[in-house]
């Protein structure tokens, strides 16, 4: 309700502004109007890639695309500029595809990915003989000429949309994942979220959207030229607006643009006509160095306690590992490691530190290649890839607890289990694990005793058939360790299948095999009693 | 003709492995892609061009006021980069926005007209066999090669040096040797800025400045750090001769401006090819 009412106001107060400045500035008000909601709309559009943890540095490559296929069509191919602008739209998304590899990448890798392409495509188009360097002159077409209303109303409906479609998006299961991914990413995929699924359609939204705006603008300007659409300001300006609105929020745009832009166009540009934009450059280390989050902070999507996102039933299933062999930085860490686990059944893993432990969870997990062998999930071939064995119904903890620091405890379980088909379960677990009294904390402030407790809430909302344990008691006392374990134990006799990695006693007291790893090999591989008699055998 | 492209190519590719070096010290030490690196190589550029023409200072001397420079705009970055909560992504757009104030600041001392050096004796060309090149460009090449042989001794004869590489492999670990990251971490940005500004001085002689060719000279040092791999002067060397040898290869074989889309090429292809990931990266 807050949220929709300070959207409202917005709208208002630009509407207002907006009034004023045609009303006292006549012409030249329509065109500050006009270059304004460009600049929203441009601003808006980056920050729905923010949105999902992507950081672009190259705007303008969309930007470009938008502004060349509109002028194109509309001067060579004498096509409706309303057809064209659709064009423009397609196109840009079109120029987004090669960059969905890098959508596995991190925030920072990606935004060189961005930088580089932007300069890349300015390349290409200057040496295409349709566009060249010369650029298009548009011709003069009713509604489309100039800072015109018709164009101004456009934009204003262009840069409403992206909003809209920005809230929209943070509202669905896809927004909630893109949230997820970019405050923890390997958690993320643990849950069976994969990367490029939910970061593709907030990339494609940007790409478009800016493309359009790039559109509009060669009707604002009236020409084209490739250098000048390609130009890092059509980089830069969306992210110094986006950042200092608040890129995680879908007002953000519009609040940086209110802020900024007037003064650059009403004082900076008559101040310093050829180095107007240096107002930006410096906008941006300030707002970097004292206020990052921007003026109106970050909106994080709410996990919905009711929600299901998707039904995944895991049956039962046996894991079995053939001839592993993992290789880590040109280093054998795992040398032909073979073993299998029945439904119902827990195998403790034991060894000194470099034994390779974690190195087996994270094979089996999908998190680490396989040099040789194999693991077969219910007799067949896993699937490449941490978010794909997820879903396939294995449930992995971490050493050191990594969960979603922006959301609450309950939240944190509730995304699980939205993804396990399991939502009425979070109570239940929360109250398992001693958790429901922190259920509405922020998980980033837990200590780490409690984030291992909630470790393991997150991964058994996923209703997991296989599950990978690396220490889940270390560092708990012995009453939260009592209650992990039996949790634990509840969930081998309803049929999991457990890898516990645990130095302590208790997992030793319920594992039915033990695995004990050496340098990378198996140097026993029995029940405990077995390893017990064999330890005190004289040698 | 291709001969004459490889030669030059091998020219050019060493004044890039002397951006490279720059970059790649303030990467690795001070853990920070710097997006402004382009633009404290043009700073260089006009230092030198500013003192020599303008002023008439001999090179050498306007050479090293042009490294002090460049190793102060260095400096000022430390301060700045250690308020950022995440460096990693908040670093590249803080950057990225110290160089739009550069950007902006050399428009408005010198504007958008391109800078070159005067012609005269300096520019006239020497004949190596099938190859001729001029007296600066050599000159440059040398110059570039002589920095990166002097910077990898540095690296690994001095204590400095093996206190940056310490740092730059783990910060706790050099901490608890008694080598202080902070102090590691501000040499390194102090070098790389007067490395980068020196060559700017280099580029100023080979090619030409103006304020908006920033991201070229930002992109032609990540891809020199991306196809070198290690920071060391060999690698840089024959990742800046790869890149110089293709961009005049391009050049002579399909145009000229193609020389952008090369760098770029290797850049993209380099972070977008398969096995690199954020769980990789982070």
């Amino acid at each position: 309700m807050r949220e929709r009412r300070r959207f409202f106001l917005l709208w208002a107060v630009v509407l207002g502004a907006g009034g004023i400045a045609v009303a006292t500035l006549g012409r030249y008000g329509v065109h500050v109007v006009a270059f304004g909601l460009l600049y929203a709309a441009l601003a808006t559009s980056w920050s729905c890639m923010r949105a999902a943890g992507l950081f672009s540095f190259g705007q303008a490559a969309f930007f470009g695309a938008g502004a060349l296929t509109q002028a194109w069509l509309v001067t060579t191919w004498r096509v409706s500029p309303w057809l064209a602008l659709c064009a423009s739209a397609a196109a840009g998304a079109l120029a987004a595809l090669p960059l969905i590899p890098g959508l596995r990448l991190s925030p920072s890798s990606f935004g060189l990915a961005t930088l580089a392409y932007a300069i890349f495509l300015k390349g290409l188009a200057g040496n295409a003989p349709a566009f060249g360097m010369e650029g298009f002159l548009l011709p003069k077409t009713p509604g489309f000429d100039g800072p015109a209303a018709p164009v101004v109303v456009m934009l204003a409906v262009l840069v409403l949309a992206i909003s809209l479609g920005y809230e929209t998006f943070l509202g669905r299961p896809s927004g909630r994942a893109a949230a997820a991914l970019r405050q923890s990413p390997e958690t993320t995929l643990s849950l069976g979220i994969d990367l490029v699924a939910a970061r593709w359609r907030p990339l494609t939204l940007s790409a478009a959207t800016t493309a359009m705006a790039g559109a509009l603008y060669a009707h604002l300007v009236g020409s084209v030229e490739t250098t000048v659409v390609f130009s890092s300001t059509f980089s830069v300006v969306p992210l110094v607006l986006g950042m200092l609105g608040g890129a995680l929020n879908p007002l953000g745009g519009l609040v940086g643009t209110l802020a900024l832009y007037p003064l650059d166009e009403l004082f900076f540009r008559s101040a310093l006509p050829q180095a107007h934009t240096l107002a930006y450059g410096l906008a941006l280390c300030g707002l970097l160095l004292f206020r990052p989050e921007g003026l109106l902070g970050a909106r994080t999507p709410r996990i919905p306690a009711s929600a299901v996102l998707r039904r995944i039933p895991h049956g039962p299933c046996a894991l079995a590992v053939r001839g592993l062999t993992v290789r880590r930085n040109g280093t054998t860490v795992l040398r032909d490691v073979s073993f299998a686990i029945e439904p119902g059944q827990i195998l403790r893993v034991l060894g000194p530190n470099g034994a390779g432990k974690t190195s087996l969870l994270l094979a089996i997990a999908g998190r680490l290649p396989a040099a040789r062998g194999a693991v077969l999930l219910g007799g067949t071939a896993s699937p490449r890839g941490t978010a794909a064995r997820a879903r396939r119904g294995l449930g992995r903890t971490f050493q050191a607890p990594r969960p979603f620091p922006e959301w609450t405890v309950r939240e944190n379980v509730a995304l699980a289990a939205e993804r396990g088909g399991a939502p009425g379960e979070v109570d239940k677990l929360l109250q398992e694990l001693d958790l429901s009294a922190l259920s509405d904390r922020s998980a980033g402030q837990l200590s780490v005793g409690e984030g291992k407790r909630l470790e393991l809430a997150r991964v058994l909302a996923l209703e997991p058939a296989l599950l990978l344990l690396d220490e889940p008691l270390a560092g708990l006392s012995p009453a939260a360790a009592e209650r992990v374990s039996n949790v634990i134990e509840r969930k081998r006799r309803e049929g999991a299948a457990v890898v516990w990695v645990e130095h302590g006693p208790a997992a030793g007291d319920l594992a039915s095999q033990l695995l004990v790893l050496e340098g990378g090999q198996i140097r026993f591989l029995g029940s405990p009693s077995d390893w017990e008699a064999t330890r005190e055998a004289p040698s | 003709m291709l001969l004459q492209a490889v030669a030059s190519g091998l020219v050019l590719g060493l004044v890039y492995a002397g951006i490279g070096a720059g970059f790649s010290l303030i990467m690795a030490t001070g853990r920070l892609t710097n997006l402004a690196h382009g633009e404290f190589v043009l700073v260089g550029g006009y230092i030198l061009y500013v003192l020599c023409h303008g002023m008439g200072w001999s090179w050498p001397a306007a050479l090293a006021l042009t490294v002090l420079g460049g190793a102060l705009l260095g400096a000022a970055l430390p301060p700045l980069v250690r308020r950022l909560p995440r460096r990693e992504v908040d670093g590249l757009a803080l950057t990225l926005g110290v160089a739009f104030v550069l950007q902006n600041l050399l428009l408005l001392g010198a504007s958008a007209t391109y800078r070159v050096i005067p012609g005269g004796y300096w520019l006239q060309t020497i004949a190596l066999g099938p190859v001729t090149l001029s007296r600066v460009t050599l000159v440059a090449a040398g110059a570039a090669a002589a920095a990166l042989v002097g910077l990898d001794l540095w690296l690994h004869v001095s204590w400095t040096g093996s206190g940056l590489r310490a740092v730059s492999q783990s910060r706790p670990a050099a901490a608890g040797l008694g080598i202080s990251p902070a102090r590691m971490e501000w040499v390194a940005f102090l070098a790389g800025g007067a490395i980068a500004a020196g060559a700017g001085g280099l580029v100023l002689l080979t090619r030409f400045l103006t304020p908006g060719e920033g991201p070229a000279w930002t992109l032609v040092a990540l891809a020199v750090v991306f196809l070198g791999g290690r920071p060391r002067a060999g690698a840089l060397v024959a990742a800046g001769v790869a890149l110089g040898v293709a961009e005049s290869l391009a050049t002579v074989l399909v145009g000229g401006g193609w020389r952008e889309i090369v760098a770029s090429g290797c850049v993209l292809l380099w972070l977008l090819l398969p096995g690199r990931t954020v769980l990789a990266d982070a």
